[in-house]
């Protein structure tokens, strides 16, 4: 095929991408609306299908319409900031709290805070992905984390190994109200040894699966 | 030259994909391997191919890929390791310092939970882990010099030790009725066991905490508890511990008894050992007959 005919072909494509989206995820109109699963209780006005921003200071999760709202930054709790097996077990539980936040803002700001360069596994499936995320506007509905903490020691000076068993609720990624652009299936229970070290407070400087 | 209308599709999806690439813009999905990915910790991502993130913010150093059975990283022979065994555990049993939840986890073969094993450095970092079933060999080998502390009982040498099986007893003992509540029960036995070790005497606790039935009709149970003796039960009486079949037949009825151990050095304080020792019983037969009539007490 010449290269005139590949430019016709791609210059169609490029019109057709832009005016779809490109979307190869699964067709519109899908059964099962995933539940965005919140600790919270969903504010009185959650079920309106208005997609613009509330006027209260409300939460409200995400669905396929729109990205989730007001959502509050996960306060760090007082045990977590204990240099004992308790405190690194409270902080790992927190960890999550903030995985989960990413989730719903694309924000990686809290979680960068506690999180050294060391671990990669933070690096790359959360806060780079969050900042992709956030590049591209697209939003997750579902995908929560339900951590279990398991086992918690000090395993040296300042170092702390937390144990946690955690699934994760399946996703669908959106870049367009209602079309989901890819999915996530639910995450079956996984182990993971998440290394702590200690300098004024916890923070994360490893996540190992295991083998 | 005209094409092919199915030409052209195929044509026009493989430039949707390829175009977003050719422009600079990042495709949200790879169509390569097909993998859609989010915003989830995912441990396994270490170990991909991290050629295609070149965007991020994180530089990523190309991992060495580590070949398991050797040691953890690019060590000098005077790298120091330490081991930790780690039991997935159930609080309502378990001895385990720190046992808050019960996790999900499948079970190992043999009915016992899956062991964690975390490698530490020196300094006390967690550098790897693995899990493990009891009776598997350890999929990273650490030489004996690099540990900071030998490995007194772990889980497969606690298994070494002739920890005797409960025995089953029934009532009936051979035979019993179809629908009837046929009653059985296990025997529960903390055993001990000493031995030395490279010079130091270890005594060894092991405490059932665990009885898996099979009752050989497809049905099994895990109870923690092992029964209690029913003198004057008969076939209309159900017990915590009694099984009814609902077809007459031969059934072979077995238990596995979960040990767990429990060491002491020298006279030194218990320390727990992860994991726990599967025991099988030798199994009974049931003979189990129908009757047209009711169930007739024993009188």
């Amino acid at each position: 095929m010449d290269t005139r005919k590949i430019a016709v072909v791609a210059s169609v494509a490029a019109v057709a991408l832009a005016l779809s989206g490109c979307s190869t995820g699964s067709a519109e109109g899908q059964g099962n609306s995933p539940s965005a699963v919140s600790k919270m209780s969903p504010a009185p006005d959650s079920t309106t299908k208005n997609p613009s921003p509330s006027k209260n200071n409300t939460y409200r999760p995400a669905s396929p319409e729109g990205p989730a709202e007001n959502v509050p930054v996960p306060k760090l709790p007082a045990l977590a900031k204990e240099y004992s097996e308790d405190g690194a077990a409270s902080f790992s539980k927190f960890y999550f709290d903030l995985v989960n936040y990413a989730i719903e803002t694309n924000n990686a700001g809290p979680i960068k805070k506690v999180t050294t360069k060391e671990c990669i596994v933070c690096g790359v499936s959360i806060i780079d992905e969050a900042t992709e995320a956030k590049k591209l506007g697209k939003w997750h509905v579902g995908g929560k984390h339900h951590p279990k903490i398991l086992d918690s020691y000090i395993s040296g000076e300042n170092l702390a190994v937390v144990t946690v068993e955690y699934t994760a609720d399946k996703a669908e990624i959106y870049l367009v109200p209602n079309e989901p652009d890819s999915k996530m299936d639910k995450l079956e229970p996984t182990t993971v040894a998440v290394g702590l070290e200690f300098d004024h407070g916890w923070k994360v400087y490893r996540i190992i699966g295991a083998e | 030259m005209k094409l092919q209308s199915s030409n052209k599709l195929t044509m026009l999806i493989a430039f949707c994909v390829s175009i977003p690439a050719v422009l600079g813009m990042q495709a949200p999905i790879d169509p390569a391997n097909k993998e859609d990915h989010g915003i989830r910790m995912l441990p396994e991502s270490i170990y991909e191919d991290h050629d295609k993130k070149e965007n991020f913010n994180y530089k990523v150093k190309p991992q060495n890929p580590q070949p398991k059975k050797q040691r953890p990283r690019d060590a000098s022979p005077k790298e120091k390791f330490s081991i930790r065994d780690y039991e997935s555990c159930d609080p309502n049993t378990s001895n385990a310092r720190f046992c808050r939840s019960i996790p999900e986890e499948r079970t190992c073969p043999d009915g016992s939970a899956p062991i964690y094993r975390q490698v530490l450095d020196a300094q006390g970092r967690v550098v790897r882990q693995y899990r493990y079933c009891p009776g598997e060999p350890p999929k990273i080998e650490l030489p004996k010099e690099t540990l900071t502390q030998e490995i007194i009982i772990d889980i497969n040498k606690f298994k070494e030790y002739p920890i005797i099986p409960s025995k089953i007893i029934s009532n009936p003992t051979k035979f019993s009725l179809k629908n009837g509540n046929t009653h059985f029960m296990a025997t529960e036995e903390v055993q001990s066991f000493s031995s030395s070790l490279s010079g130091s005497k270890i005594r060894i606790k092991a405490i059932p905490i665990q009885w898996n039935w099979n009752y050989g009709d497809g049905t099994t149970r895990n109870l923690n508890f092992p029964g209690e003796p029913a003198p004057n039960h008969t076939l209309r009486d159900e017990t915590p511990t009694s099984h009814s079949y609902s077809e007459t037949g031969k059934f072979k009825v077995e238990v596995t008894t979960l040990y767990r151990g429990e060491f002491s050095v020298d006279g030194g304080p218990w320390q727990a050992i992860p994991g726990q020792a599967a025991v099988a019983s030798t199994p009974i037969e049931i003979d189990v007959w129908r009757t047209e009539k009711e169930l007739i007490a024993n009188d």
